[in-house]
């Protein structure tokens, strides 16, 4: 009830546009998160707790037409129904109305702008990218996988830009749309392209490929993400490995490490791991808040790593990186410059020290592969106080359930002294699970991440380490 | 859930620290707990109470919002029924709001506030509050008075001397004069009775002398005169407890060439070389965290500090400010700050307890301090009415 009155509200057009801007103006999530509102009864307003309306000029414009088609529409019911006897109770119906068919007009914009504009663009501007990339001489590798792929691309760009000319695609742009707008702004003269190929739906992977045609693969992970869309981890498996149809065998690199990934590929391509990768042997290995340290070597090579990337799940994409650099021709100088001058990623185990404190900000990690390794980091690492901070994972589909409960017993397995759950529909399952496991440290549940967030300083001293992972967008919370 | 009333401002020289130490390092902390209700009660510079969730925002005092928000604001009334009460007229209909007061916490820094006197306000109203009481307070805020008493523990305190300022108006030069028999230069001249280093000077001859004490006095009707300690190394021990104390890091503040740690040293100039540190860090600027002293230095300092919080009766927190001589490695005692800036927290947290554990331990507290007080009879039957007349 709540929520429903909440919608009467004269800002209700900016909510719409709002939540519009958060789910990428796809039409369906914002149906589906317009019916999550009201089964959570939550008041509208709510939603823009954390982040307000960019003012593009695509929201400005459904703004606008938003406040027009009500106001239209208003005077157009009350032209249509003033003669009938009971008008005013016709109009309080509509009236009431009011909220949902608006959201249905938006949907139905958003739809139809989708078919016969966004789409055709689209198509035309893949059209020009596949003829820019199949005449392009640079040697081409495509990072997939459910999860890694933006860390491994970013990695082989830095890597790999030591001694070529390398152009990849910027932050975690992975639709073929944004390959395309990318295509264009290639100056033919690069060396090397490394694209990053996400996985929405099925047949993403094999329609990136028709168009971008790599040379070389890495599959970074398997985890049963968008499943949405895919009806099975099997499914998204499938799509993963379309890539093979393009790429010869033994240019596909695989995580070694995902064993889902692995129980699908068997002894097929080249596997990489935290051991290391086809007679590359992974030695010394020192792991910190703040740096990871190693020794890769095969016969006479041997290239020293040392990095502010965190995380022993970093030891398998910095071996794979340097091994395709050294495939490509770089100098171990060349290598080893390279990879100590990558940077943790935004969001992305990324360090932090505050108050004498480390906070590795790991919240633009959405899969459970990657939890667990960040858990594995967080029992690794000493400190006076561990703090686990996390709201789930979202997209789960039918697997939310058991990813949970997963989740939940990794969390009393590494056992940290505070944990902070984020108060979300997954929350009971998790502490459930948390309980379940026979944790022995402090729960809480943080209604407020913003406030939690902003508060932070506050909460941690000296000797404490915090893991924040994931981070549940506006439309999902 | 608890409610907990954080009073601060008040007619004070250090007024605006207060502030910040209130909204910065008590208010938000205590909120995050979200253990408590915290109420925010505001002291003006003319003595007049505010109540009003409004107050926690900083930049109503950045601005003249906040004499435009005093001249609308009811002012507030305190009611001592079974407790602390705060009361607030609504302006209409003569409606009145009501608050019930669980726990004070002080954030008042110098006179009418942290020297005793709104202590003495709470204890009348038997609520429980955090910090040093009546007694330890006053002695806490006058340097003369922390020196007896550190003198009669064998505490060891610089050679002084005080000044009341009639008789400096009486005999002025020459009780310059008498001061320097007793005491030689190079001096430091303070006001007996406020923190935040308001009002030192270092002095080396007559003429400055004389200077210092007119500034001196300036702020206080009483004022120290003390010989600077050699060699010296500033230390400063932040200390929580009632019976069993906990101790922070023992903390060196990075004094300008003159040997003067004054109030824009501390707030204002961002620390000696501190480009890089803003006035928003406040002591963390201009200090070094652990002090660059020997452990056996450290230990010591740490045993005086103590020493110190005890003989004068300390609850709850202080900070304790100790000089030491670093060739011969005397420790001397020099001041006790009752409620120290911001509560210190920058070196709490250095040591491991965060904004929201110290404040939360702070209000623990204060509610055993009470509850102990609770114990004590403060009645005493006798006939004596009777019989008179």
């Amino acid at each position: 009830m709540k929520s429903i009155l909440s919608l009467f509200n004269l800002r209700l057009p900016i909510y719409y546009t709002y939540m519009l801007q958060q789910v990428e103006y796809e039409p369906s999530k914002f149906i589906k998160w317009l019916f999550r509102l009201l089964r959570q009864n939550k008041a509208v307003k709510t939603v823009m707790n954390r982040q307000t309306l960019v003012w593009t000029s695509k929201a400005k414009a459904l703004v606008l037409v938003s406040y027009l088609f009500v106001a239209m529409s208003m005077f157009l019911y009350v032209f249509a129904l003033k003669d009938l006897v009971f008008w005013p109770i016709c109009l309080g119906v509509i009236l009431l109305a009011t909220p949902l068919y608006l959201a249905y007009f938006l949907w139905a914009l958003t739809l139809v702008a989708h078919m016969f504009i966004i789409k055709p663009k689209q198509i035309r501007l893949v059209a020009e990218a596949n003829k820019i990339f199949k005449n392009h001489k640079a040697v081409k590798i495509a990072v997939l996988g459910s999860y890694g792929k933006t860390t491994v691309k970013e990695l082989l760009n830095t890597v790999l830009s030591e001694g070529k000319t390398v152009a990849s695609t910027p932050g975690n742009k992975n639709v073929s749309v944004s390959h395309a707008r990318f295509a264009k702004k290639l100056t033919g003269d690069e060396e090397v392209i490394v694209l990053e190929f996400g996985e929405g739906e099925p047949g993403d992977i094999r329609r990136m490929a028709e168009m971008f045609e790599p040379d070389y693969a890495v599959i970074t992970g398997l985890a049963p993400n968008h499943l949405d869309h895919y009806e099975s981890l099997q499914a998204v498996a499938k799509d993963l490995l379309e890539i093979e149809k393009f790429v010869a065998n033994d240019n596909i690199y695989i995580n070694g490490d995902s064993e889902m990934l692995t129980d699908y590929t068997k002894e097929r391509f080249v596997h990489y791991s935290v051991e290391g990768l086809d007679g590359w042997k992974v030695n010394n290995v020192k792991v910190s808040v703040d740096a990871t340290k190693f020794v890769l070597s095969k016969g006479n090579k041997k290239i020293n790593v040392k990095t502010s990337l965190v995380g022993r799940h970093q030891i398998a994409n910095l071996t794979v990186v340097s091994v395709i650099a050294d495939v490509l021709g770089l100098t171990k100088n060349q290598i080893e410059k390279g990879i100590t001058s990558a940077s943790p990623f935004q969001h992305r185990m990324q360090p932090r020290a505050i108050n004498g404190a480390w906070i590795i900000d790991d919240t633009y990690n959405g899969n459970l592969e990657g939890l667990k390794a960040g858990l594995d980091l967080l029992k690794e690492i000493k400190a006076d106080r561990k703090w686990y901070v996390t709201p789930g994972l979202v997209d789960q589909g039918d697997e939310t359930e058991r990813v949970h409960v997963e989740l939940g017993k990794k969390i009393a397995e590494i056992n940290p002294d505070i944990v902070v759950l984020m108060q979300n529909s997954v929350t009971d399952t998790v502490r459930s699970s948390i309980e379940a496991g026979g944790f022995k440290g402090e729960l809480r549940i943080e209604e407020n991440p913003l406030e939690f967030y902003l508060n932070i300083e506050h909460l941690l001293a000296k000797g404490d380490l915090v893991l924040m992972q994931n981070d549940w967008t506006d439309n999902y919370n | 859930m608890k409610t907990v009333a954080v009073i601060f401002g008040s007619r004070s020289a250090e007024h605006d620290i207060s502030i910040v130490t209130a909204l910065s390092a008590i208010i938000k902390p205590l909120e995050a707990t979200k253990k408590y209700k915290v109420e925010s009660v505001y002291i003006s510079k003319d003595g007049s109470w505010f109540w009003d969730d409004k107050l926690k925002d900083i930049k109503l005092y950045q601005s003249s919002a906040i004499d435009e928000f005093m001249r609308k604001a009811p002012k507030v009334q305190l009611q001592f029924d079974d407790g602390l009460t705060l009361v607030k007229s609504s302006q209409f209909a003569g409606r009145k709001a009501y608050k019930k007061i669980d726990i004070v916490f002080p954030a008042t820094h110098g006179t009418h506030g942290e020297d005793g006197e709104l202590m003495g306000l709470l204890e009348m109203a038997n609520v429980p509050y955090v910090g040093c009481d009546v007694p330890s307070s006053a002695i806490a805020m006058d340097k003369v008075l922390s020196r007896q008493i550190a003198d009669v523990n064998e505490i060891p305190v610089p050679k002084y001397e005080y000044l009341q300022a009639s008789t400096f108006h009486q005999k002025g030069a020459e009780v310059v004069k008498d001061l320097e028999k007793s005491l030689k230069y190079p001096l430091f001249v303070k006001p007996a009775r406020l923190g935040s280093s308001i009002g030192i000077s270092h002095v080396k001859n007559s003429r400055e002398l004389v200077n210092a004490i007119e500034v001196a006095l300036h702020y206080d009707s009483k004022a120290i005169i003390e010989e600077a300690v050699q060699n010296l190394v500033e230390v400063t021990v932040p200390i929580i407890g009632n019976d069993e104390l906990t101790y922070a890091s023992a903390e060196q503040p990075l004094s300008k060439e003159d040997g003067v740690f004054d109030f824009d040293t501390k707030y204002m100039n961002q620390g000696k070389g501190g480009k890089k540190m803003g006035s928003k860090s406040g002591a963390q600027g201009y200090s070094k965290i652990p002090a660059d002293i020997s452990d056996a230095l450290t230990k010591e300092s740490l045993r005086v500090a103590g020493a110190v919080y005890r003989s004068v009766g300390c609850k709850g927190i202080a900070r304790i400010d100790l000089l030491i001589d670093s060739k011969t490695k005397k420790v001397f005692f020099n001041e006790i700050n009752p409620l120290p800036g911001s509560l210190y927290n920058h070196n709490w947290r250095a040591s491991g307890i965060s904004n929201v554990d110290l404040v939360n331990r702070l209000v623990d507290l204060a509610e055993d301090s009470w509850k102990e007080k609770q114990k004590l009879t403060t009645t005493f039957s006798t006939n004596f009415l009777k019989q008179q007349g």
